[in-house]
């Protein structure tokens, strides 16, 4: 089982930085994000009718009373971020080179709990999907504190196992993400890019904020290895006894034609593409990506 | 292809050690689970053929490097062999050793002799032909017996071959002069001789290359370019491979003989020793020693010996016994020992024993051919001559052995038995004397038939018509001789006061042919208008023959009655008595022989050689023309006193000793001009070397022999670079590759 839990040092990094939205976001907290529809705010809008889900705090009482109805009060307010993590656990992110700071897994883990934290310290809503060939778990949006500590415990139970099968995923979670809001993917995006596009463009379609983090093990990078080696596919069940000296031209060529291929799919869905190093220390990967995305959002 | 270290190709084992380490390498690996297989798998697919290509390359580079170092450490040599794609290339060739083992090349150089170092170079090429594996034949022939090679046409492996190198091992230097030409042209012959021998021929001079011997008067080299002209030059060539020293410093005792003639009991006799100092530098009191039987005499040193010069020294000497002694002369050992000694084996005699045949019995007192003869060599009364005259008529020389004389003086003798003429002519040849008067008995066609032969038998020349003067007065005297002779001693001075007291009242007209009797001179002529010889000398071998153109008694001259007479007959006796040192003196490689008169000693000896314990064994032989049986001892290729023990029918073994010494010319150790030598065998198949350190000589008689050690290094340079190269191109040992991350 995975450790996950978000370092201080992390915490202590990122504590005054914010997650923000590009474009305009469905949420309900005032602040940040400039929100198009009308939510529950100090400034009344209209009445409208309890539904399953609305709390409880926000039924008026005085009209239950009047009409013996119940009916929630709209505000005219800010909305708040609604952010969907969604975390590559497939067995490919197992890998942890001699360099790295963690697994990939954890390090993209750890990479999710820093975002939720963000995201929840500045009452933004947060959730999470885990997935590999499928969606495995998912924990709704929630601005609740409660739910860093759901996600981590999430993150931490899963079970590596299967090979990434992104397309259907993000496929479904476009179909089934009503409301717009940031998507961040954190994967090592072992999988066709034919399926990452086409998910990136059917959540783009969705009016949604696409950030892919992809993650790479500095090995995956340098391709450092000297002597015989026998790789064996963490999801690929194949086997390789190679002199690595003698193939890592054409391996590095391989990731460099890979890595061209995620950025081009990206820019072409108009997603934000983040390579993270696990060799870095994560707070400082963390910290540099939202003030880059601060200072890119302040410049929008 | 030859190897001079073949063992050490067990080396090319190394070759695979590369293989063995790949093999190790790939049952030793890491395992890593790897996430990004796919890009992996399809650098893989992408590269696996040149990486297998790559492997594989510095896989064999590896290995060729091993096997370089291999193969530069065993040092190849590329032969003929190895070029065998080449035409003719890969004949066989019989390599012909013609050595040299003349007495010069006992010469010690440092810690070896020339012979040495020719026998090394015998052996190393032996060595690199059984390497070589190519089936080359081997002929061995030692300039000494070129007619008996110790080794024809051996291969280098078989037993054969083996053998006559351990018969080479144990052999020394002849010591007796090269005859370059002789040992050329045999070898010539013998090759020409076999057309369907191997078709290609190396011929290996190995001399000490000294000048005596290559260049002489001039004269040998041009024999030996006329002996190698008969090679077919596109299938056989002439290496001189010259493995003398440079060093020249060497003295030499050229001569160790008596002064007089003669060696007479009880009468001193000088000696003469010349020693030559054949260095560059003057030598300084040379020791002597004479070695006499048992007796060891220091001799006064030799003060100086200039460089190039000889110096003398005298010693008198008496015996006091008569029979055959051995003398030597030594020197203190040097470089070249063979020349620091020589012998000499005298006959000394208490009396001349001379035959005189008388033609004509006298009458009566002094009337006889011989008498006056016998008295001039034997006068009465108190004179003593020291010659025992023995006369004897005609007949008896049909049995009479003429070794038991010193001289034999025939007086009108009809003819001499035509079937002793043979043992005659060998008894003068060995060194016997013969004086013959004319007289009128003499058959002037049975002398003519069998004594002058026309040139070729005993007599200076052949019988002349008869002339008579009137009267005495009338009678030619003799002349004034016109050079120095003994016999004519006497009569030296136009005034001399016995030239008019000889007349000459009969005479022949005795020509002598410039033709038939070159050899002859005549001593003393009448003074009459022909100028006819009176006294005329021819030698014989080792002896001479003396003819008188008058009669021993007064028939035809007055001569015998003048005191003239018997001062002549008496030199007449020395001069033509053997020598003391006649027949017992040879050269080396000169046949011993020894006549025996099989009624008198049995038909056997033995002979004791120098450096021999055990005598060898000889038995005489009968020859044609001859009624004496002959011993010989053929070899005689080693210097020293040999002594010959014969068996007499009665009394005790008779003991000869005879000396045997190398030619003096040995000790000059000069050395021949190499750009003179091969000036004179220009346009010649013909090439001078020295064997080099290596002693690779098959290198430097087929041309096409090199040491490939270098190449070797220089290609495994070559390997190991590439093989760098490639490795650190397959290896890709660099950062900058590394992909870097997020921008």
């Amino acid at each position: 089982m995975p450790a996950v839990a978000l370092p201080e040092d992390v915490r202590d990094r990122i504590a005054r930085l914010s997650v923000g939205a590009f474009g305009l976001v469905e949420g309900s907290l005032a602040g940040l994000h400039k929100s198009p529809y009308q939510g529950f705010s100090v400034e009344f809008a209209q009445h409208r009718e309890y539904t399953w889900g609305d709390e409880l705090r926000h039924v008026d009482w005085k009209v239950f009373a009047r009409t013996d109805r119940h009916y929630v009060k709209q505000y005219e307010e800010e909305t708040n971020l609604q952010a969907t993590i969604v975390l590559d656990q497939s067995e490919s992110m197992l890998y942890r080179g001699s360099r790295a700071q963690a697994s990939k897994y954890e390090y993209a883990a750890t990479l999710a709990a820093g975002l939720a934290f963000v995201l929840l310290r500045q009452q933004d809503a947060a959730g999470l999907v885990l997935f590999d060939d499928q969606v495995r778990r998912r924990l709704p949006p929630s601005a609740h504190p409660a739910q860093l500590r759901n996600m981590t415990s999430a993150m931490a139970e899963v079970e590596l196992r299967a090979e990434t099968t992104a397309g259907p995923v993000l496929h479904q979670l476009a179909d089934e993400l009503t409301r717009r809001g940031v998507v961040f993917i954190i994967s090592d995006l072992l999988f066709p890019r034919a399926q990452l596009l086409d998910g990136l463009k059917h959540l783009r379609h969705k009016r949604h904020d696409v950030v892919v983090l992809q993650v790479v093990d500095p090995d995956e990078l340098s391709f450092p290895f000297e002597d015989m080696t026998r790789f064996e596919g963490l999801e690929v069940p194949r086997a390789l006894l190679v002199d690595p000296r003698a193939l890592r031209q054409g391996y590095l060529e391989a990731l460099g034609e890979f890595l061209r291929e995620v950025e081009a799919a990206c820019t072409e869905a108009r997603a934000d593409h983040v390579r993270m190093d696990t060799g870095a220390p994560v707070g400082v990967a963390l910290a540099r990506f939202l003030s880059q995305r601060l200072g890119r959002r302040g410049r929008g | 292809m030859l190897f001079a270290h073949p063992w050490l190709l067990w080396g090319l084992g190394l070759i695979s050690v590369p293989v063995i380490i790949h093999l190790l390498n790939r049952r030793r690996f890491q395992v890593v689970r790897w996430g990004a297989m796919e890009l992996l798998l399809r650098a893989n697919k992408k590269n696996r053929r040149r990486i297998r290509l790559e492997h594989i390359i510095i896989l064999l580079l590896r290995c060729l490097a091993m096997a370089l170092i291999a193969l530069a450490v065993a040092r190849p040599v590329a032969t003929s062999g190895a070029l065998a794609g080449l035409p003719g290339v890969g004949d066989r060739v019989e390599r012909v050793f013609l050595l040299d083992d003349s007495g010069s090349m006992g010469h010690r150089t440092g810690r070896t002799t020339a012979w040495d170092r020719a026998r090394q170079v015998v052996r190393r090429l032996v060595e690199d032909l059984e390497r070589d594996g190519k089936g080359d034949l081997l002929t061995v022939v030692r300039a000494s017996r070129p007619e008996v090679p110790d080794l024809l046409q051996g291969a280098a492996t078989n037993e054969r071959t083996r053998t006559a190198l351990r018969a080479l091992a144990a052999a020394e230097p002849a010591a007796v002069p090269l005859d370059a030409p002789r040992l050329l042209e045999e070898a010539v012959r013998r090759i020409l001789d076999d057309p369907d021998g191997p078709p290609q021929r190396v011929l290996y001079v190995v001399t000490d290359l000294r000048r005596r011997d290559w260049v002489g008067e001039g004269d040998v080299l041009r024999a030996v370019g006329e002996a190698v002209k008969k090679l077919p030059a596109d299938r056989a060539r002439v290496l001189l491979v010259d493995v003398g020293g440079d060093e020249t410093r060497n003295l030499s005792v050229t001569s160790l003989e008596p002064l007089e003639k003669l060696a007479m009991v009880g009468v001193p006799l000088e000696l003469v020793v010349r020693v030559a100092n054949r260095g560059e530098a003057p030598e300084f009191d040379v020791p002597l020693l004479l070695e006499a039987g048992e007796s060891r005499i220091p001799l006064p040193p030799v003060a100086r010996v200039d460089a190039g010069q000889e110096a003398e020294v005298r010693h008198r000497y008496t015996f006091m016994t008569p029979g055959v002694h051995a003398l030597s002369v030594k020197l203190p050992d040097d470089a070249l020992g063979l020349d620091d000694v020589r012998h000499v084996a005298l006959e000394v005699r208490e009396r001349l024993r001379v035959l005189v045949v008388e033609g004509e019995e006298g009458q009566g007192p002094l009337d006889g051919e011989a008498d006056l003869l016998r008295l001039a060599l034997a006068p009465s009364g108190d004179l003593l001559t020291g010659v025992e005259p023995v006369v004897v008529a005609p007949e008896a020389l049909r049995e009479l052995d003429l070794s038991g004389f010193h001289a034999v003086f025939a007086c009108n003798l009809e003819a001499w038995p035509p079937e002793r003429v043979p043992d005659l002519e060998r008894w003068v040849a060995r060194g016997g004397g013969l004086c013959l008067f004319l007289g009128d008995l003499v058959d002037a066609a049975a002398w003519t038939r069998d004594l002058h032969k026309r040139g070729q038998g005993l007599l200076p020349c052949a019988p002349g018509r008869r002339f008579e003067a009137p009267r005495e007065e009338e009678a030619p005297s003799l002349s004034a001789p016109e050079g120095e002779h003994p016999l004519a001693q006497v009569f030296q001075g136009d005034r001399n006061p016995f030239l008019r007291r000889v007349r000459a009242r009969v005479r022949q007209g005795l020509r002598v042919s410039a033709e038939d009797d070159a050899t002859t001179r005549v001593v003393l002529r009448l003074d009459d208008a022909e100028r006819t010889p009176f006294l005329l000398e021819k030698p014989v071998g080792e002896g001479r023959v003396v003819l008188v153109n008058a009669t021993a008694d007064l028939a035809w001259s007055s001569w015998p009655r003048d005191p003239s007479f018997i001062v002549t007959a008496q030199e007449l006796v020395r001069a033509l008595a053997p020598a003391a040192t006649a027949g017992r003196n040879l050269a080396c490689g000169q046949p011993l022989e020894r006549a025996l008169n099989p009624a008198r000693t049995w038909p056997r000896g033995r002979v004791t050689v120098p450096g021999q314990e055990a005598p060898a064994e000889l038995h005489a032989e009968a020859r044609p023309g001859s009624d004496a049986l002959w011993l010989s001892l053929p070899d005689t290729r080693r210097p020293g006193v040999y002594t010959l023990e014969l068996q007499p029918r009665s009394g005790d073994p008779i003991r000869e000793p005879y000396a045997v010494n190398v030619d003096p010319r040995e000790g000059d150790l000069a050395r021949a001009d190499e750009a003179q030598v091969m000036a004179a065998l220009e346009g010649l198949p013909v090439r001078v070397v020295r064997p080099d350190a290596t002693g690779d000589l098959l290198a430097q008689s087929d041309g096409a022999r090199t040491e490939l050690w270098r190449a070797c290094l220089l290609l495994l340079t070559c390997a190991l670079a590439l093989e760098q190269v490639l490795a650190w191109r397959a290896a890709r040992h660099t950062t900058a590759d590394v992909v870097e991350v997020g921008a």
